[in-house]
Protein backbone atom coordinates (compact mmCIF):
# COMPACT_ATOMS: atom_id res chain seq x y z
CA UNK A 1 0.00 0.00 0.00
CA UNK A 2 1.38 3.40 -0.93
CA UNK A 3 1.77 5.91 1.56
CA UNK A 4 -0.39 8.90 1.45
CA UNK A 5 0.61 12.24 -0.66
CA UNK A 6 -0.02 14.78 1.67
CA UNK A 7 1.88 17.47 0.03
CA UNK A 8 -0.63 16.92 -2.89
CA UNK A 9 -3.28 17.26 -1.07
CA UNK A 10 -1.70 20.17 0.79
CA UNK A 11 -1.58 22.11 -2.90
CA UNK A 12 -5.41 21.28 -2.90
CA UNK A 13 -6.11 22.77 0.33
CA UNK A 14 -4.25 26.07 0.41
CA UNK A 15 -5.76 27.33 3.51
CA UNK A 16 -5.94 24.16 5.74
CA UNK A 17 -3.56 22.86 7.67
CA UNK A 18 -2.99 19.53 6.15
CA UNK A 19 -1.21 16.91 9.06
CA UNK A 20 -0.35 13.38 8.22
CA UNK A 21 0.91 11.19 11.23
CA UNK A 22 1.74 7.20 10.70
CA UNK A 23 0.33 6.64 14.45
CA UNK A 24 -1.69 8.55 16.64
CA UNK A 25 -3.98 7.58 19.70
CA UNK A 26 -7.01 9.05 17.76
CA UNK A 27 -7.21 11.77 14.97
CA UNK A 28 -10.50 13.03 16.57
CA UNK A 29 -8.39 13.76 19.80
CA UNK A 30 -5.95 16.18 18.01
CA UNK A 31 -7.25 17.81 15.08
CA UNK A 32 -6.77 21.77 15.50
CA UNK A 33 -9.20 24.21 13.74
CA UNK A 34 -9.17 24.62 10.37
CA UNK A 35 -6.90 21.57 10.23
CA UNK A 36 -6.83 18.16 8.38
CA UNK A 37 -5.12 15.25 10.26
CA UNK A 38 -4.59 12.07 8.61
CA UNK A 39 -3.38 9.13 10.45
CA UNK A 40 -2.12 5.40 8.95
CA UNK A 41 -2.93 3.69 12.23
CA UNK A 42 -4.73 4.62 15.25
CA UNK A 43 -4.16 2.80 18.51
CA UNK A 44 -7.17 4.17 20.32
CA UNK A 45 -9.45 5.18 17.64
CA UNK A 46 -13.06 5.77 18.48
CA UNK A 47 -16.56 4.94 17.86
CA UNK A 48 -19.37 5.96 19.68
CA UNK A 49 -19.38 6.26 23.46
CA UNK A 50 -16.41 4.54 23.29
CA UNK A 51 -16.63 1.88 20.76
CA UNK A 52 -13.20 1.03 18.98
CA UNK A 53 -12.51 2.57 15.64
CA UNK A 54 -10.73 -0.40 14.56
CA UNK A 55 -7.72 1.54 12.34
CA UNK A 56 -4.88 -1.64 11.05
CA UNK A 57 -1.92 0.27 9.93
CA UNK A 58 -2.12 1.42 6.07
CA UNK A 59 -5.30 -0.40 5.35
CA UNK A 60 -7.94 2.35 5.99
CA UNK A 61 -8.53 6.14 5.50
CA UNK A 62 -8.71 7.64 8.77
CA UNK A 63 -9.11 11.17 9.28
CA UNK A 64 -10.10 14.18 11.88
CA UNK A 65 -11.09 17.67 9.92
CA UNK A 66 -12.56 20.41 12.17
CA UNK A 67 -14.13 23.81 10.96
CA UNK A 68 -16.61 26.75 12.00
CA UNK A 69 -19.56 26.67 11.06
CA UNK A 70 -21.56 30.03 11.55
CA UNK A 71 -24.83 27.91 13.01
CA UNK A 72 -26.09 27.09 16.20
CA UNK A 73 -25.71 23.78 17.20
CA UNK A 74 -29.26 23.39 17.68
CA UNK A 75 -29.74 24.42 13.71
CA UNK A 76 -27.14 21.35 13.13
CA UNK A 77 -29.77 18.76 13.49
CA UNK A 78 -28.89 15.91 10.20
CA UNK A 79 -25.76 17.47 9.63
CA UNK A 80 -23.87 14.09 10.03
CA UNK A 81 -26.38 13.09 7.16
CA UNK A 82 -24.67 15.34 5.14
CA UNK A 83 -21.37 14.35 5.61
CA UNK A 84 -22.81 9.96 5.24
CA UNK A 85 -23.59 12.15 1.84
CA UNK A 86 -20.40 13.62 0.87
CA UNK A 87 -18.68 10.45 1.41
CA UNK A 88 -21.57 8.93 -1.06
CA UNK A 89 -21.05 11.14 -3.36
CA UNK A 90 -17.30 11.00 -3.84
CA UNK A 91 -17.48 6.57 -3.90
CA UNK A 92 -20.00 7.74 -6.72
CA UNK A 93 -17.74 10.08 -8.18
CA UNK A 94 -15.11 7.25 -8.91
CA UNK A 95 -17.75 4.20 -8.98
CA UNK A 96 -21.30 5.70 -10.42
CA UNK A 97 -22.97 2.23 -9.97
CA UNK A 98 -21.01 1.36 -6.25
CA UNK A 99 -23.31 -0.49 -4.04
CA UNK A 100 -23.78 1.65 -1.06
CA UNK A 101 -26.92 2.01 1.48
CA UNK A 102 -26.75 4.58 4.14
CA UNK A 103 -27.83 3.94 7.27
CA UNK A 104 -29.38 6.50 9.56
CA UNK A 105 -28.11 9.01 10.86
CA UNK A 106 -24.73 8.56 9.31
CA UNK A 107 -23.34 4.87 8.75
CA UNK A 108 -22.36 3.98 5.37
CA UNK A 109 -23.37 -0.03 4.48
CA UNK A 110 -22.67 -2.19 1.22
CA UNK A 111 -24.27 -5.58 1.28
CA UNK A 112 -25.18 -5.56 4.99
CA UNK A 113 -21.90 -4.88 6.02
CA UNK A 114 -20.38 -1.31 7.69
CA UNK A 115 -17.85 -0.18 5.58
CA UNK A 116 -17.17 3.50 6.96
CA UNK A 117 -18.72 5.69 10.05
CA UNK A 118 -18.77 8.36 11.17
CA UNK A 119 -17.97 10.86 14.37
CA UNK A 120 -18.91 14.08 15.11
CA UNK A 121 -18.15 16.18 17.89
CA UNK A 122 -19.72 20.12 18.44
CA UNK A 123 -18.17 22.77 20.47
CA UNK A 124 -20.32 25.99 20.79
CA UNK A 125 -17.92 28.99 20.14
CA UNK A 126 -18.90 32.78 21.01
CA UNK A 127 -21.77 34.37 18.38
CA UNK A 128 -23.54 31.31 17.76
CA UNK A 129 -20.68 29.77 16.16
CA UNK A 130 -19.95 26.08 16.54
CA UNK A 131 -16.81 23.75 15.94
CA UNK A 132 -17.51 20.72 13.95
CA UNK A 133 -15.09 18.16 14.65
CA UNK A 134 -15.33 15.37 12.00
CA UNK A 135 -14.22 12.45 12.23
CA UNK A 136 -14.44 10.13 8.54
CA UNK A 137 -13.15 5.90 9.16
CA UNK A 138 -13.25 3.71 6.16
CA UNK A 139 -12.28 0.15 5.92
CA UNK A 140 -9.84 0.52 2.49
CA UNK A 141 -7.89 -3.23 2.41
CA UNK A 142 -8.20 -4.68 5.18
CA UNK A 143 -7.35 -8.31 5.28
CA UNK A 144 -10.38 -11.21 5.65
CA UNK A 145 -8.72 -12.19 8.85
CA UNK A 146 -8.92 -8.19 9.95
CA UNK A 147 -12.73 -8.07 9.37
CA UNK A 148 -13.35 -11.34 10.47
CA UNK A 149 -11.90 -10.27 14.14
CA UNK A 150 -14.84 -7.51 14.32
CA UNK A 151 -18.05 -8.83 15.79
CA UNK A 152 -20.26 -7.12 13.82
CA UNK A 153 -20.12 -8.18 9.81
CA UNK A 154 -18.05 -5.28 8.55
CA UNK A 155 -16.34 -5.40 4.74
CA UNK A 156 -13.91 -2.71 3.33
CA UNK A 157 -14.96 0.25 0.69
CA UNK A 158 -17.37 -1.28 -2.39
CA UNK A 159 -14.96 -0.02 -5.09
CA UNK A 160 -13.48 -2.38 -7.87
CA UNK A 161 -10.88 -0.24 -9.17
CA UNK A 162 -10.00 1.78 -6.47
CA UNK A 163 -8.43 4.98 -6.71
CA UNK A 164 -5.17 6.00 -4.56
CA UNK A 165 -6.48 6.87 -1.34
CA UNK A 166 -4.62 10.40 -2.08
CA UNK A 167 -6.70 11.02 -4.79
CA UNK A 168 -10.30 9.68 -2.36
CA UNK A 169 -9.03 12.37 0.18
CA UNK A 170 -8.60 14.79 -2.00
CA UNK A 171 -12.25 13.81 -3.89
CA UNK A 172 -13.79 13.51 -0.04
CA UNK A 173 -12.51 17.15 1.43
CA UNK A 174 -13.92 18.73 -1.88
CA UNK A 175 -17.74 17.44 -1.81
CA UNK A 176 -17.41 17.66 2.03
CA UNK A 177 -16.91 21.19 1.46
CA UNK A 178 -19.91 21.45 -1.28
CA UNK A 179 -22.06 19.56 1.12
CA UNK A 180 -21.57 21.67 4.09
CA UNK A 181 -22.20 24.58 2.49
CA UNK A 182 -25.35 23.44 1.14
CA UNK A 183 -26.49 22.18 4.13
CA UNK A 184 -25.96 25.66 6.03
CA UNK A 185 -27.46 27.52 2.89
CA UNK A 186 -30.82 25.06 2.59
CA UNK A 187 -30.43 22.76 5.37
CA UNK A 188 -31.36 18.58 4.64
CA UNK A 189 -33.94 19.40 2.32
CA UNK A 190 -32.28 19.20 -1.04
CA UNK A 191 -30.06 16.32 1.10
CA UNK A 192 -33.20 14.20 1.38
CA UNK A 193 -33.71 13.12 -1.97
CA UNK A 194 -30.62 11.51 -2.46
CA UNK A 195 -30.83 9.86 0.59
CA UNK A 196 -33.81 7.97 -0.14
CA UNK A 197 -32.23 6.36 -2.95
CA UNK A 198 -29.87 4.80 -0.61
CA UNK A 199 -31.64 4.63 2.28
CA UNK A 200 -31.07 1.20 4.19
CA UNK A 201 -34.13 1.01 6.28
CA UNK A 202 -36.69 1.43 3.91
CA UNK A 203 -39.29 -1.31 4.55
CA UNK A 204 -37.45 -1.70 6.94
CA UNK A 205 -39.39 -3.27 11.03
CA UNK A 206 -37.06 -1.32 13.75
CA UNK A 207 -36.14 -1.88 17.30
CA UNK A 208 -34.72 1.56 18.31
CA UNK A 209 -33.04 0.90 21.74
CA UNK A 210 -31.73 3.67 24.00
CA UNK A 211 -34.82 4.72 25.40
CA UNK A 212 -36.40 3.68 28.76
CA UNK A 213 -38.20 0.61 27.10
CA UNK A 214 -36.95 -0.64 23.31
CA UNK A 215 -39.39 1.23 20.74
CA UNK A 216 -40.48 -1.02 17.72
CA UNK A 217 -41.91 0.49 14.57
CA UNK A 218 -42.36 0.61 10.69
CA UNK A 219 -39.69 2.55 8.74
CA UNK A 220 -41.51 5.69 7.24
CA UNK A 221 -38.38 8.22 6.66
CA UNK A 222 -36.61 10.87 7.51
CA UNK A 223 -38.05 13.97 9.03
CA UNK A 224 -36.25 17.48 7.56
CA UNK A 225 -34.55 17.78 10.31
CA UNK A 226 -33.34 14.83 10.21
CA UNK A 227 -35.17 12.75 12.71
CA UNK A 228 -36.01 8.89 12.16
CA UNK A 229 -40.24 8.66 11.42
CA UNK A 230 -41.30 5.69 12.58
CA UNK A 231 -44.87 3.79 12.56
CA UNK A 232 -45.33 2.86 16.02
CA UNK A 233 -48.75 1.75 18.14
CA UNK A 234 -49.34 5.13 19.14
CA UNK A 235 -48.67 6.48 15.36
CA UNK A 236 -45.81 8.13 13.36
CA UNK A 237 -43.83 9.34 15.41
CA UNK A 238 -39.95 11.74 15.14
CA UNK A 239 -37.37 10.12 17.15
CA UNK A 240 -33.81 11.58 17.21
CA UNK A 241 -31.59 9.31 19.74
CA UNK A 242 -31.67 5.90 20.27
CA UNK A 243 -29.73 2.91 18.45
CA UNK A 244 -31.10 1.31 15.38
CA UNK A 245 -31.05 -2.00 15.08
CA UNK A 246 -33.14 -3.90 12.67
CA UNK A 247 -35.44 -6.52 13.16
CA UNK A 248 -35.77 -9.23 9.77
CA UNK A 249 -39.40 -9.51 8.61
CA UNK A 250 -40.68 -12.82 8.91
CA UNK B 1 -46.03 36.32 45.22
CA UNK B 2 -42.34 37.49 43.78
CA UNK B 3 -42.36 36.62 40.63
CA UNK B 4 -38.86 34.91 40.99
CA UNK B 5 -40.38 32.60 43.51
CA UNK B 6 -43.23 31.24 40.66
CA UNK B 7 -40.05 30.98 38.43
CA UNK B 8 -38.36 28.86 40.63
CA UNK B 9 -41.56 27.11 41.57
CA UNK B 10 -41.60 25.90 37.96
CA UNK B 11 -38.41 24.62 37.72
CA UNK B 12 -38.91 22.80 40.53
CA UNK B 13 -42.38 21.34 38.77
CA UNK B 14 -40.09 20.47 36.01
CA UNK B 15 -37.52 18.78 37.52
CA UNK B 16 -40.16 16.54 39.03
CA UNK B 17 -42.54 13.85 38.05
CA UNK B 18 -45.34 15.60 39.63
CA UNK B 19 -48.17 17.07 36.61
CA UNK B 20 -50.03 19.40 39.51
CA UNK B 21 -48.43 21.53 42.17
CA UNK B 22 -50.22 24.09 44.55
CA UNK B 23 -48.56 26.09 47.00
CA UNK B 24 -50.61 28.78 49.46
CA UNK B 25 -48.29 31.18 51.27
CA UNK B 26 -50.56 34.18 53.83
CA UNK B 27 -53.55 34.85 51.18
CA UNK B 28 -52.08 34.41 48.19
CA UNK B 29 -52.13 30.23 45.96
CA UNK B 30 -50.00 29.40 43.46
CA UNK B 31 -51.34 26.04 41.71
CA UNK B 32 -48.79 25.11 38.55
CA UNK B 33 -50.20 22.21 36.25
CA UNK B 34 -48.56 20.87 32.72
CA UNK B 35 -49.96 18.13 30.40
CA UNK B 36 -47.03 16.55 29.55
CA UNK B 37 -43.03 17.22 29.36
CA UNK B 38 -42.61 18.32 26.32
CA UNK B 39 -45.40 21.11 26.62
CA UNK B 40 -44.10 24.46 27.32
CA UNK B 41 -45.09 25.05 31.10
CA UNK B 42 -48.27 26.58 31.23
CA UNK B 43 -48.67 30.19 32.61
CA UNK B 44 -48.74 30.37 36.16
CA UNK B 45 -52.49 31.27 37.22
CA UNK B 46 -52.63 33.23 40.61
CA UNK B 47 -55.58 33.31 42.82
CA UNK B 48 -56.23 35.57 45.71
CA UNK B 49 -57.08 33.32 48.54
CA UNK B 50 -61.42 33.41 49.93
CA UNK B 51 -61.38 35.79 52.74
CA UNK B 52 -62.10 33.39 55.27
CA UNK B 53 -58.48 31.24 54.47
CA UNK B 54 -57.78 27.69 55.32
CA UNK B 55 -55.12 27.36 58.33
CA UNK B 56 -51.79 27.24 57.35
CA UNK B 57 -50.67 23.94 57.64
CA UNK B 58 -48.55 23.49 60.90
CA UNK B 59 -45.76 21.55 62.25
CA UNK B 60 -48.10 19.28 63.62
CA UNK B 61 -49.41 18.15 60.34
CA UNK B 62 -49.15 14.83 59.06
CA UNK B 63 -46.33 14.19 57.35
CA UNK B 64 -46.49 14.03 53.67
CA UNK B 65 -45.51 10.97 52.18
CA UNK B 66 -43.93 13.28 48.96
CA UNK B 67 -40.01 13.43 49.69
CA UNK B 68 -38.64 16.93 50.99
CA UNK B 69 -37.82 18.79 47.72
CA UNK B 70 -35.28 21.06 47.31
CA UNK B 71 -35.20 23.92 46.26
CA UNK B 72 -32.56 25.14 44.02
CA UNK B 73 -30.87 28.15 44.82
CA UNK B 74 -27.98 28.38 42.32
CA UNK B 75 -27.70 28.89 38.43
CA UNK B 76 -29.17 26.14 36.03
CA UNK B 77 -27.17 25.11 33.24
CA UNK B 78 -29.93 24.01 30.32
CA UNK B 79 -29.97 21.56 27.83
CA UNK B 80 -29.49 23.26 24.16
CA UNK B 81 -31.18 20.36 22.57
CA UNK B 82 -32.85 16.84 22.91
CA UNK B 83 -30.87 14.12 23.33
CA UNK B 84 -28.79 11.57 25.63
CA UNK B 85 -26.97 13.22 28.77
CA UNK B 86 -23.34 11.56 29.19
CA UNK B 87 -21.67 12.58 32.08
CA UNK B 88 -18.07 11.69 30.67
CA UNK B 89 -16.20 11.41 27.08
CA UNK B 90 -16.79 7.55 27.36
CA UNK B 91 -17.97 5.09 29.71
CA UNK B 92 -15.02 4.01 31.19
CA UNK B 93 -13.72 7.71 31.64
CA UNK B 94 -13.97 10.20 34.81
CA UNK B 95 -16.99 12.24 34.55
CA UNK B 96 -16.17 16.18 33.28
CA UNK B 97 -17.48 17.34 36.70
CA UNK B 98 -18.54 16.16 39.98
CA UNK B 99 -20.52 17.54 42.59
CA UNK B 100 -18.61 20.12 44.87
CA UNK B 101 -15.81 20.74 41.82
CA UNK B 102 -15.48 23.95 41.13
CA UNK B 103 -15.64 25.35 37.14
CA UNK B 104 -14.86 28.34 35.49
CA UNK B 105 -16.88 30.02 32.28
CA UNK B 106 -16.18 27.61 29.26
CA UNK B 107 -15.37 24.17 31.10
CA UNK B 108 -17.07 21.15 29.50
CA UNK B 109 -19.69 20.24 31.74
CA UNK B 110 -21.19 17.26 29.67
CA UNK B 111 -21.90 16.13 26.15
CA UNK B 112 -25.42 15.73 25.02
CA UNK B 113 -25.65 13.26 22.07
CA UNK B 114 -28.64 13.75 19.34
CA UNK B 115 -28.38 11.42 16.41
CA UNK B 116 -24.83 10.51 17.24
CA UNK B 117 -23.34 14.30 16.75
CA UNK B 118 -22.00 14.24 20.65
CA UNK B 119 -22.48 18.26 21.82
CA UNK B 120 -19.76 19.65 24.04
CA UNK B 121 -21.96 21.78 26.73
CA UNK B 122 -19.48 23.81 27.94
CA UNK B 123 -20.53 25.87 31.30
CA UNK B 124 -21.65 29.88 31.52
CA UNK B 125 -21.09 30.45 35.16
CA UNK B 126 -18.28 30.70 37.11
CA UNK B 127 -18.87 28.70 40.34
CA UNK B 128 -18.87 24.98 42.19
CA UNK B 129 -21.57 21.83 41.18
CA UNK B 130 -24.20 22.07 43.56
CA UNK B 131 -26.21 19.44 41.96
CA UNK B 132 -26.32 16.99 38.89
CA UNK B 133 -29.92 16.99 38.07
CA UNK B 134 -29.86 14.09 35.78
CA UNK B 135 -28.44 11.10 35.28
CA UNK B 136 -25.47 9.52 32.73
CA UNK B 137 -27.52 8.41 29.74
CA UNK B 138 -30.61 9.11 30.46
CA UNK B 139 -33.05 11.03 27.56
CA UNK B 140 -32.95 15.21 28.17
CA UNK B 141 -35.34 17.98 26.77
CA UNK B 142 -34.85 20.98 25.34
CA UNK B 143 -34.29 23.44 27.87
CA UNK B 144 -34.15 20.56 30.80
CA UNK B 145 -32.17 21.52 33.73
CA UNK B 146 -28.86 19.29 33.94
CA UNK B 147 -26.79 21.36 36.10
CA UNK B 148 -27.15 23.75 39.46
CA UNK B 149 -24.35 25.75 40.11
CA UNK B 150 -23.47 28.04 42.81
Amino acid sequence: MEAIDIDAIRRHFKHLKCDYVDTIASTQNSVKLGGLLIAEEQTSGQGRRGNQWLTPHGQSICLSYKILCGMPASQLAGFQMAVAMATLVTIEQFEPAADVQLKWPNDLYTNGQKFAGILIHLTPKQAANTEINIGIGINWTLSESELAAVDRPISNIPLQQKPTRTEFIIALIKHLNDHIQQFEQQGLDALLPKWQKHDLLTGQSIELLGHQQAIHGQYVGISPQGELLLDTSEGVKPFNSGQVTLRLNH
Amino acid sequence: MDIRKIKKLIELLEQSSLTEMEITEGEETVKLSRTSQAAPAPAPQVYQAAPVTAPAPSSNAPASNEPAVEEPAGLLVRSPMVGTFYASPSPDAEPFVKVGQSVNVGDTLCMVEAMKMFNQIESEHKGKIKRILVENGQPVEFDEPLFEIE
